[in-house]
């Protein structure tokens, strides 16, 4: 769904469950509104492919398919191949397949035997239970497992879609609060981002200039319950949900980054959470339950 | 992070990884954003093939190949070393290179087919529900408008549009990051009043 005025320079749609606005300021023609459509697409795509609810979408039919190598789409295996990376370098604290997850959440029983299952080698599946074979796009799932590719395909669909709009020298990107931002606004300043406060609805923790730079904040300020879609509030490492953060901000070149990388920190905690990030070559904010701000060594230059 | 070479000894999971992971072992790591970037330029150059009204479900409907190689255009961005960021010299008014869409049997806009009609949906939040009417005219949406606001906070603080929340409320910045329960609520309730309106 694509709303919008004929001249306005923002147009809306729904997809992923998501509301996302396309701005292009500075231009309002056919030609924008048809490009902004095709950027809308990308999400569309990114949908039927990723979706982990339509038992139609390409994710959903490899998941039916354990055991055996699936020939997956060049889309597929990109946000896949991204994902275990991430799994990969975060030790499992970012982890694509639910198993986990819903240890995490409390559903570790085995619900046939209700004995309790650990996730891991003997219990519930890991990123380490997907093989990928580059050569001829294959996945394999080594057990049966569900895979949850949430705000990776989310921030991948921005991607495509800043790309899809690259001819512009101006855009902004807002996929409910996952942003891409480029050149200046209607006014001609500077793209100018809040991040909420954790601890007040109304306040903004911090405010960032950004220019062909994706932003993701990851939070915890309403307290969530639905812990199965929101699995990376769960620390595998000690099994409780993540409390070590309030919120989790990430400042990237690409939003796909900036969405895994935020929910990585955000259960890494400041400490861990930080140094990953400094690691990863991305900056970065972490503020705590108490209200207390950590940051890596080049926020500072995105700050308003 | 772990050092590597505390870990145990490859399983056959890590031994599949390897093949896809060739820099992991080095210090030369293509990194996540180096990554990204690559997935980034190999998908978009695929294309759409999913998308389509018509299509059934598991059954890759490619674009007609010639329609997609000639409008792919070569990398613009030759000059600069990343993908992203302003182009040198692009004007305002810089007019799209034609991409990948078919040229007949979809219109420009979402490739879902709607029927004409209104639609309610409703999504939840913690704070309360978010009603959504949705209009469908010629088969396109012309509104998806907050119809019904059980929220505890005003259904200005909780629209789907929080940019245009902040933006309307304070000059201080354009949008604001991070999702809120409410945000989603919204989306939900329109992609609730859209399942019904799917031909």
């Amino acid at each position: 769904m694509s709303v919008g005025a004929a001249s306005a320079a923002v147009r809306y749609h729904v997809a992923m469950d998501t509301t996302i606005s396309v701005e292009v300021p500075g231009v309002s023609s056919e030609a924008t509104r048809e490009a902004i459509d095709r950027a809308f697409r990308w999400f569309d795509e990114v949908e039927r492919v990723c979706s982990r609810f339509d038992e139609r979408s390409e994710l959903r039919e490899l998941c039916a398919k354990p055991g055996e190598p699936v020939v997956v789409s060049e889309l597929l295996f990109a946000v896949l191949s991204f994902a275990l990376q991430v799994a990969g370098e975060s030790d499992g604290v970012f982890d694509p397949t639910v198993g986990a997850a819903m240890t995490r959440a409390g559903f570790d029983r085995n619900y046939r035997t209700g004995e309790r299952v650990a996730a891991g080698e003997q219990g519930l599946a890991t990123f380490r239970d997907v093989v990928l074979t580059p050569e001829t796009r294959a996945v394999t799932m080594l057990r049966p497992l569900t895979l949850d590719l949430g705000a990776v395909a989310k921030g991948f669909a921005i991607d495509l879609a800043a790309k899809e709009l690259e001819n512009y020298a101006n855009v902004a990107i807002n996929a409910g609060g996952d942003l891409y931002l480029r050149g200046v606004d209607a006014q001609g300043g500077h793209w100018r981002i809040g991040v909420r406060d954790p601890h007040d609805f109304d306040s903004l923790a911090e405010t960032f200039i950004l220019d062909g730079r994706a932003i993701c904040t990851s939070g915890d300020y309403e307290r969530r319950d639905a812990l199965l879609d929101e699995h990376h509030l769960l620390d595998p490492r000690t099994e409780r949900t993540a409390r070590a953060c309030a919120s989790a901000t990430v400042i990237a070149p690409t939003a796909m980054v900036a969405d895994a990388l935020a929910t990585a920190a955000f259960v890494l905690g400041p400490a861990s959470g930080i140094a990953f990030l400094e690691e990863q070559g991305v900056e970065g904010m972490l503020i705590t339950p108490a209200g207390k701000r950590f940051q890596t060594s080049a926020l500072q230059e995105f700050i308003a | 992070m772990k050092d590597p070479r505390q870990r145990p000894g490859p399983t056959t999971a890590d031994k599949g990884r390897q093949l896809w992971n060739p820099g992991r072992s080095g210090r030369m790591k293509a990194g996540l954003v180096g990554l990204s970037s690559a997935a980034i330029v190999s998908v978009y150059a695929v294309g759409y093939l999913h998308t389509s009204a018509s299509e059934p479900s598991g059954v890759v409907a490619a674009l007609p190949t010639a329609n997609a190689v000639a409008t792919v255009a070569p990398p613009i961005v030759t000059t600069k070393s990343s993908g992203q960021g302003t182009l040198p010299g692009a004007p305002a008014t810089a007019t799209p290179r034609a991409t990948s869409t078919p040229k007949s049997g979809t219109t420009s806009s979402t490739a879902a087919v709607y029927k004409d009609g209104t639609y309610v949906g409703v999504g939840t939040s913690r704070h309360g529900n978010i009603e959504a009417t949705v209009v469908v005219k010629s088969g396109k949406i012309v509104s998806a408008e907050i119809s019904g606001c059980g929220t505890r906070y005003p259904c200005s603080k909780v629209s789907g549009l929080p940019g245009q929340v902040v933006a309307r409320q304070s000059a201080s910045v354009n949008y604001v990051s991070g999702a809120t329960d409410s945000s989603k609520a919204y989306a939900g309730a329109v992609t609730q009043a859209l399942v019904q309106a799917k031909a």
